[in-house]
């Protein structure tokens, strides 16, 4: 089966036969079509299905999916802008994803916002002719995360089989029970300074509270570049504030909402033919931080922007 | 937004927080062709602006299209975290737009 049109599929297996049995038809009608097919997956998921299709195991692009975006922004960057490589509009032809998301060894709140992005993936690719399976083992996923696989995709694949979920939740719903979940407090000893002045002055504080927090020059001044896309949602009645936590710097910016934002914002890379939409720079905000997170209520918006800390070993990228 | 014109070479200074509200005036005098250099170039200082945003980024690299368009380019002087974002957008070999380093185009 294929078509032009956007589909997300969920598609829950519970032993290597079953995910064959999905994925194999799946890749080699893609590579019989001519679609680009990429697969993002375990390194033993890989292994097999290039053992399974036998002269199509050149056929389709492959990554290890611990590689294919570490955070939930850049994966469904990469997502995005592979479409992007890959798709020959006009043809009648799909761009094929088999991306399997890794939940093993992540604390509660990543767990969240990769499966809030799951479900923003039905928004961001909305549009595109991406035709995305996601595969969930059940030998490694736990009850609870196939129940919201179910929440955040359409449609699970059992074989060739599609299957409404009943329990499919609108994106945007999704996001809002995600973002119904309390921020912790900021610390009273974080040191706050009013958004209202001279942003020369906003600037200098961001840089030097962030050094003083262990942050060398570079990481300052791009935390500088992730606040300057909040700011315009936020009048400059409120504040920003930065603190330590768990390792990290934790920057917060708060203040009467100055617009609305869509919650799945800076989701999408930005494209400088298109039509500027509102937000679409916290991409650049979602890039740079760890996590970003969002809490819009009673008239207020608040984010909390999480930058790794000055013990992060990991390669960064600029 | 406050621009200033440099003589040597000739070019632009751009400081203080560019709205959305100054992106027009921005592309009028970008084009308007009284700060080029010799050889065609616009060069446009924006090491002291606080908050380069992407709107107004989008808005450089249109404008830089224009200008290529007439043989000309935009030669853009940022802060290291500023150019970083140009390139991360993927925008930063767009037709007209130069990045330099002080005085050296890159």
């Amino acid at each position: 089966m294929n078509n032009e049109d956007f589909r997300h599929d969920a598609a829950v297996y519970t032993d290597e036969d079953e995910f064959l049995a999905m994925a194999v038809p799946f890749v080699a009608d893609g590579v019989r079509l001519g679609e680009p097919v990429l697969v993002t997956t375990t390194p033993n998921n890989i292994t097999l299905l290039r053992d399974a299709l036998g002269e199509d195991a050149d056929g389709f692009d492959h990554a290890e999916t611990a590689y294919f975006g570490r955070r939930p922004p850049e994966r469904a960057t990469e997502f995005f802008r592979y479409w992007q490589r890959k798709n020959r509009s006009g043809t009648g032809r799909n761009v094929r994803v088999l991306a399997e998301p890794l939940w093993a060894g992540r604390t509660e709140s990543d767990v969240r916002a990769w499966r809030r992005m799951e479900s923003g993936l039905n928004v961001v690719l909305s549009g595109t002719n991406v035709w995305m399976i996601c595969p969930y083992d059940t030998r490694v996923v736990s009850e609870e995360g196939i129940a919201h696989a179910l929440k955040t995709h359409p449609a699970d694949v059992r074989g060739t089989r599609s299957i409404p979920s009943p329990d499919y939740v609108d994106p945007h719903e999704y996001a809002h029970a995600c973002d119904s979940v309390p921020l912790p407090q900021r610390p009273a000893a974080a040191v706050v300074l009013s958004l209202r002045g001279d942003l020369n002055a906003l600037r200098r504080f961001i840089v030097s509270r962030a050094i003083d927090l262990g942050l060398d020059e570079e990481r300052a001044a791009m935390l500088t570049v992730a606040v300057g896309e909040t700011l315009a949602f936020l009048r400059d009645d409120g504040h920003v504030a930065l603190w330590p936590c768990d390792g990290a710097v934790v920057c917060e910016l708060s203040g009467a909402s100055a617009a609305d934002l869509d919650p799945y914002a800076g989701f999408r890379p930005p494209e400088v033919r298109a039509p500027t939409e509102f937000g679409d720079g916290l991409w650049i905000t979602r890039q740079i931080c760890e996590s970003v997170d969002v809490r819009v209520g009673q008239g207020v918006t608040v984010f909390r922007l999480r930058m790794a800390g000055p013990r992060t070993a990991e390669l960064v990228r600029w | 937004m406050v621009i200033t014109p440099q003589g040597d070479p000739p070019g632009l200074v751009l400081t203080g927080n560019i709205d959305a509200a100054d992106l027009e005036a921005l592309r009028s005098t970008l084009l308007g062709g009284g700060v080029d250099s010799p050889c065609g170039q616009v060069r446009v200082d924006m090491r002291q602006v606080p908050f380069l945003l992407l709107a107004t980024v989008r808005t450089l690299v249109r404008t830089a299209g224009e200008l290529a368009e007439d043989g000309r380019s935009l030669v853009l002087n940022l802060a290291p975290h500023h150019e970083w974002a140009i390139g991360a957008v993927g925008w930063a070999n767009a037709p007209g737009l130069v990045m330099a380093n002080g005085e050296e185009p890159r």
